[in-house]
């Protein structure tokens, strides 16, 4: 509460700074520094008067200055900026006219980067960069700049994700943490992430979509959202796709170096439970023996079970980045990393009902469920380009990314049975060690063969890992008048990999014809796909002591069997064991023209051929064993730019995508589930889409923005998971299917406004979506019997809320060196969880963060700050409702928590702030 | 201008071309290859699929797993030994018929003998009856019949190998001694023996069936049921004679949904000692067990010494607007036995007293405020039933009204715990003929009568039923019910 009051002040602090600012003296002088090409601003520029250099000022934000109580005269201004040439203005200032304004527009100094002209390019890590070619781009795209990462509250791209226009991003139950993104209410699934431009494979064991946390924000030069498709793109996103791109080689030395540490508010109220994960055996006994190995209870380790409460050390976030062009500025070379390493968790309530409601398809619950969750998160970046000018028209760039999560999860639960006070409870403690890791390396060549020709090249390969070594849980059961009896312990294995090696070839030709120069583009792309998966899990029962079941008192004294005959091979053939092969051949053609000096054109079409092979271990006496898919994509685009005004855009774009079916989802498995039995489906479609986007831009200024924009989707055989009867009519599936056609369209607005020291920046997204699928519904027949029957649901689709919003304060004072930004993120209501029943869906409520952040210079000799991110300070709770009517509010079997007639709470999940202070040196 | 619009056109030009060019795509799933099943001949040992009659008095083995293709028979006259080697599997995508008789039983067990520990107070961790040693009958949901007369299915319960298995389960899962799943298929299981699995002894997860006058020992290690039916099984289960089994004998549930409604009768069965392999201290259950959805009817069962009497469940509810029950029979050596007959937490149920049971529930123990059907059988809004049995004074039953076995002394001789009897060995569990329990139960077809789905016709394949019996349990004075 304290904190809040805090930052209200804080809030208001800036209110007063701003309109102290604006304040207007009698004789002053104002005007805008801005870059002559550009007409960016130049944040930072210097402006003083000659004859006495303490009436002085700094361009702000938005490049304005204000030098203030100047007597009235002739003035000389200098205006000096790095990197561009000084100038001096003269200005006269009299009582009759008490406000002179100037603007100052800088040339480059072009002199220190004379040797190799590529290298004059922009500061890519600006946001005005950013700005520029969100402006300048063909297609719709958001841009974050790495100033404003390194400026924001998040330390992983996940979390930033969620600050830009469009974007919704799933947390983890276990830390809170932001891990994948919807874009613009399209689910995970529809959305692919590029490193540098190039697809990178998921460390998911059946999916395509990569989780975002695996990121530390550090690396990230620019963070692209690209919602319209140009040609030369991977077809296969129907959302948007998400583009990390990485430093580059900076034109000068560079070190800069940063620490910092913090601690999760969590664990002050409670321990952080903690395992010991080098205990955790990395192969499973059939991986160590072999297959046919029969496992003993003694090649099972129990130390993973034993959790130590204790108080967590500082959560640590470090990274340097080294870089510098040698041999005559020909080489470029960078080298980042970036390594986090943090604790968090959640304490979460859970109300989880039976998977088959009661009649009329009210929720039925046997159990409500507290779980705390202690999560140990170590995040390693690690980052290397190098750029090699061969001449003034070859240069090639090898980079390398590697980035790695390793995640130690332990949480206990307590399942209580309701209605019988606090008699029955089910505990479960489960330890897990997930390690991902994504690597990346490109070899690219960049060729300039005329005036009018040029192509370009990448050689790609990139690997994805993930590994779960001994998933342990272990269980014991307790009643009102038994002590806890042991139940039995569960050992799981799995680990999967994901590997493509990929070809790129963009040949790029720009010929005059008729005084016009077009622009052209062909290329094609070649990526061959491997990957497998492996898993085996081993049950272990309980044995009976003195003809009785064992009675739980230490998992030391805990004694376990295999029981019947092969129980000891674990699992040894499973269809989760499954390969694939996918070879993606793609090719597209596209020109880009300008008529009548005010519309952009750009017309093209990419063409997509995907060959997938999958094979299970799975006898050949099983249908789908292994299988294919062979299916060819035309997918044309058409992008407009008019341009309305110097300041104004119009955006018409038009462009047809795809999304294919996750590994797994084609792979005609069959898994028995809790309630459901799975079920793969090997005719499952790729989900096709056109999309059409209108935009309206407007810069007032070149450091503002307004963005308006309008989208619709129509979405043919989206993928969607109900329930089927596929073996015979006993029996419900859970199977991923093609429903017919969906559509979500939206309007999205975002704003970026800055005064001299403070910046506005928001956005806000609406979007509907439609599907129609079918549920089952539990009810009475005309006879009175119990049937289940399939009805049609039209809903919004899974993950899509109707409003989303992000509204950022920034506060820069450059004489103090402080930056401060306070940032909200709003998500409306979605569904979290589709539910195979009628009315069951869950929904996850309205979601609002607030997070704070700043950053201090400490010396102007050397260049030393001290920054703080502070996140969550409401300490939200994230809540999901499933909404039919509540009879849970009282009685015998009341349910904590609850608070609606019309809704049930089934799960609420607490995080707590969490805070990180720390210095960023740089040379 | 014009070459603008011409170089348009090129551009349009060039998208028709390739929105016009042929588009294949294909998908590839891999089918088993054509496997005709093989008449079978004595003396050959029986792998891969197979069809055919297995002739009387011989013994076959099963080197295997094998098959019994879908459109094929495979049966076994009466007199036959099916010896199954460790870990395999039968799976019947077609029709298995197994004819024993009285005097000529079949049997379907291990290919090697093992001594059975039977007798009281035996060590359960080493009992040969749960060594899972072979992995059941298992039809796909492609069988249409699984019909078993006076026929020995033993030691079941192991996990099945790396590539044969039911469609439902995977490698590595355990397995129970009959699994049945066709909705539309019929199962019969008649004066058969059950001795020895790890999980349920039958499981069904859907069918009509009838279970009828069968033996069912040490079923379940440290869970599982006798006979447990879920969604869409329709029939009936009576006169079977459960003794030893981890949870429940006899079970009807609903857990996932079906456009059938699960519903079974369960009439004139005897329950000794069920229950107390159970690992979970909730019990849930150890006789006899509706929950679910399902519904049904449930007469002059006689049971004994089990860890929990008839429980209708309360969450998931049973069907109980259409559940009837009464007559029914309990007995109990200690009063932690009498304290379950109607089960009170930690086993939560809303079973309602019915005056017909033996020992009568007065209400002086059970008054009707908190044990009448009105208050049990509440239903709130989101249809659970909230108000279940509370603890009662069972004091008054321990011991009481001996149902005199001919030979099994109550209370139970010799034992330290009641898990310490398990299977009828020497024990004969029919009546004296001053027996208390004689002719107290019900045969009003208005109060139970069998349910009779299976479709089955054909004389020496249909199901025989018996109707309910006067006399408590599966054995009646008149020499019909149960006939070992």
């Amino acid at each position: 509460m304290k904190l809040r009051s805090f930052f209200k002040t804080l809030i208001l602090l800036s209110f007063i700074s701003l309109f102290a600012t604006s304040y207007v003296n009698a004789s002053n002088i104002k005007g805008y520094v801005l870059d002559s090409k550009s007409k960016e601003p130049l944040i930072g520029a210097v402006v003083f008067d000659k004859q006495d250099n303490q009436i002085n000022d700094l361009a702000g934000l938005d490049g304005s200055f204000n030098i203030k109580k100047l007597k009235s005269g002739r003035h000389i201004l200098v205006i000096r900026y790095i990197g561009y040439e000084s100038q001096e203005k003269e200005i006269r200032v009299s009582a009759n006219h008490p406000v002179a304004n100037v603007t100052v527009l800088m040339e480059p100094n072009s002199v220190a980067l004379a040797q190799v002209d590529v290298v004059a390019e922009q500061n890519k890590e600006s946001s005005e960069y950013a700005m520029h070619k969100e402006k300048s781009a063909e297609n719709v795209e958001n841009i974050l700049s790495a100033k404003s990462i390194q400026l924001s509250p998040d330390i992983t791209v996940a979390n930033i994700l969620s600050r830009m226009s469009g974007v919704t991003v799933q947390r983890t139950a276990n830390s809170g943490e932001g891990q994948y993104a919807i874009i613009r209410g399209m689910d995970k699934r529809y959305n692919y992430t590029l490193v540098d431009g190039i697809k990178i494979p998921s460390p998911d064991d059946k999916n395509r979509y990569v989780p975002m946390d695996i990121f530390p924000a550090e690396l990230i030069s620019n963070l692209e959202v690209i919602k319209t498709l140009t040609p030369d793109m991977e077809g296969d996103a129907i959302g948007g796709a998400m583009n990390l791109v990485l430093k580059d080689a900076p034109p000068s030395f560079l070190l800069t170096a940063d620490v910092a540490g913090g601690y999760n508010q969590l664990f002050l109220d409670r321990p952080f439970y903690q395992f010991n994960h080098q205990a955790v055996n990395l192969k499973s006994p059939a991986e160590m023996y072999g297959a046919n190995y029969p496992a003993k209870v003694s090649d099972f380790t129990i130390d993973n079970l034993k959790f130590k409460p204790v108080n967590p050390l500082p959560n640590f976030m470090g990274g340097f980045t080294i870089g510098d062009r040698l041999f005559n500025k020909r080489l470029g070379v960078i080298l980042a990393v970036s390594n986090q390493n943090s604790y968090s968790g959640s304490n979460d309530f859970f109300a989880t009902p039976r998977a088959k409601p009661n009649e009329n398809n009210m929720p039925g619950f046997e159990y409500m469920t507290q779980q705390t969750y202690s999560t140990q998160n170590d995040r390693l970046g690690i980052h290397n380009k190098n750029d090699f000018f061969i001449d003034k028209n070859n240069r090639i760039v090898l980079y390398n990314a590697y980035f790695q999560l390793n995640k130690y999860i332990s949480r206990h639960s307590l399942e209580t049975a309701l209605g019988t006070g606090v008699g029955n409870v089910i505990t479960k403690d489960r330890s897990q060690t997930q390690l991902e890791s994504i690597y990346n390396s490109t070899l690219q060549g960049k060729h300039t063969l005329s005036n009018q020709l040029s192509f370009d090249w990448s050689a790609v390969y990139s690997k994805a890992w993930a590994s779960n070594p001994d998933d342990v849980e272990l269980q014991y059961n307790s009643t009102i008048i038994n002590s806890p009896t042991l139940q039995g312990m569960t050992h799981k294995w799995s680990h999967n990999a994901d590997q493509d090696i990929s070809g790129y070839l963009n040949v790029y030709w720009n010929p005059t014809i008729a005084g016009q120069e077009i622009k052209t583009q062909a290329g094609g792309m070649y990526r061959h796909k491997t990957r497998d998966n492996y898993y085996n899990a081993y049950q272990l029962t309980p044995q009976l002591i003195n003809n009785e079941p064992q009675a739980f008192t230490t998992i030391d004294s805990a004694k376990f069997a295999f029981v019947g005959y092969n129980a000891n091979l674990g699992s040894p053939v499973n269809q989760n064991d499954y390969q694939v092969t996918e070879n993606v051949a793609a090719y597209y053609g596209e020109a880009k023209l300008n008529l009548w000096k005010k519309l952009d054109v750009l017309a093209g079409v990419r063409v997509e051929q995907t060959n997938l092979h999958y094979k299970t271990p799975m006898p050949i006496s099983f249908v789908g064993s292994s299988g294919s898919q062979v299916y060819m994509d035309i997918l044309p685009s058409l992008h407009l730019r008019y341009t309305l005004a110097d300041n104004q855009n119009l955006r018409l774009s038009y462009y047809s995508s795809i999304s294919r079916p996750g590994y797994f989802e084609v792979v005609p498995y069959l898994i028995s589930g809790e309630y459901f039995d799975e079920e793969g489906n090997a005719y499952l479609k790729r989900s096709k889409a056109q999309n059409v986007d209108f935009r309206y831009e407007l810069f007032p200024h070149p450091s503002e923005q307004i963005l308006a924009g309008l989208f619709y989707k129509r979405i043919t055989d989206p993928i969607e998971y109900s329930l089927v009867q596929d073996l015979g009519p006993s029996s419900l599936q859970m199977k991923p299917q093609n429903f017919g056609t969906a559509t979500n369209y939206g309007f999205e607005l975002v704003i970026l406004k800055y005064f001299k020291n403070f910046g506005i920046s928001a956005n806000y997204t609406l979007t509907k979506s439609s599907i129609t699928t079918y549920k089952a519904s539990y009810h009475r027949d005309n006879s009175g019997q119990l049937i289940t029957d399939s009805i049609r649901v039209t809903r919004p689709m899974q993950g899509q809320a109707d409003n989303i919003g992000n509204l950022s304060l920034l506060y820069k004072n450059l004489r103090l060196g402080l930056n401060m930004q306070l940032s909200f993120v709003y998500t409306g209501k979605y569904i979290s969880q589709v539910s195979g029943y009628y009315g069951l869906d869950y929904w996850s409520m309205p979601y609002t963060t607030m997070d704070f952040s700043f950053e201090q210079s400490v010396s102007k000799k050397i260049n030393l700050k001290i920054f703080g991110k502070a996140r969550n300070l409401l300490n939200s709770v994230a809540i999901t409702r499933i909404f039919r009517p509540n009879s849970y509010l009282t009685g015998n079997f009341q349910l904590p928590e609850q608070n609606s007639p019309n809704s049930v709470v089934v799960q609420k999940e607490t995080y707590q702030p969490s805070y990180l202070v720390g210095i960023r040196y740089s040379f | 201008m014009r070459t603008k619009i011409s170089l348009l056109s090129v551009v349009t030009l060039l998208f028709g071309v390739l929105l016009t060019s042929c588009t294949k795509s294909s998908v590839v799933v891999s089918v088993p290859p054509l496997v005709i099943g093989q008449p079978i001949t004595a003396g050959t040992p029986l792998s891969g699929s197979v069809k055919g009659t297995m002739l009387s008095g011989q013994t076959y083995t099963m080197t295997g797993n094998i098959t019994v293709n879908q459109g094929d028979t495979l049966l076994m006259q009466p007199g036959v030994h099916l010896k199954v080697g460790r870990g395999l599997t039968i799976l019947v995508k077609g029709v298995f018929i197994s004819l024993g008789t009285k005097d000529q039983p079949n049997w379907i067990g291990p290919d090697k003998t093992f001594t059975k520990t039977d007798q009281v107070g035996a060590s359960i961790a080493s009992d040969s009856a749960y060594c899972g040693y072979w992995t059941g009958i298992n039809c796909e949901p492609s069988c249409t019949l699984l019909d078993l007369k006076f026929t020995h299915v033993e030691y079941t319960g192991a996990s099945f190998s790396a590539n044969f298995f039911p469609s439902g389960k995977a490698a590595g899962d355990g397995s129970f001694g009959i699994y049945f799943q066709n909705l539309n298929g019929d199962f019969i299981f008649e004066d058969s023996w059950m001795y020895g699995c790890i999980d349920d002894a039958i499981r069904l997860s859907a069918g009509r069936f009838e279970v009828m006058r069968n033996t069912f020992e040490k079923c379940g290690f440290t869970g599982g049921d006798g006979a447990n039916v879920k969604s869409g099984s329709v029939g009936d289960m009576a006169y079977n004679l459960c003794i030893g089994g981890a949870t429940n004998m006899t079970k009807a549930a609903m857990p996932t949904s079906s456009n059938v409604q699960t519903n079974v009768n369960m009439y004139n069965n005897t329950y000794i000692n069920c229950g107390y392999r159970q690992s979970d201290p909730t019990g849930r259950g150890g006789s006899i067990n509706y929950e679910s959805g399902a519904r049904g009817e449930v007469y002059n069962n006689l049971i004994v010494n089990c860890r929990v009497g008839l429980r209708i469940h309360n969450n998931p509810a049973a069907d109980v607007l259409h559940m009837s029950y009464g007559y029914n029979y309990s007995y109990g050596d200690s009063l932690s036995v009498c304290d379950m007959f109607y089960p009170v937490p930690p086993t939560t149920s809303v079973t309602v007293p019915q005056s017909t049971d033996i020992p009568t529930p007065t209400a002086t123990i059970f008054p009707a405020s908190l044990y009448s059907a009105a208050y049990l059988y509440t239903l709130d809004a989101s249809g659970n039933c909230p108000n279940m049995v509370t603890p009662y004074n069972g004091s008054s039953f321990v011991q009481k009204g001996n149902p005199l076995f001919v030979s099994f002394p109550l209370p139970e001789q010799g034992i330290q715990h009641l898990s310490d009897i398990s299977a009828v060995g020497s024990f004969n569990f029919r009546l004296q003929a001053n027996s208390p329990a004689i002719g107290k139960g019900t045969t009003d077809p208005t109060l139970i009568a069998p349910i009779a789905a299976v479709h089955v016709t054909n004389p020496k394949l249909k199901a025989t039923i018996t109707m309910p019996g006067a006399d408590m349990g599966c054995y009646q004075n008149d020499g019909s019910g149960n006939q070992h």
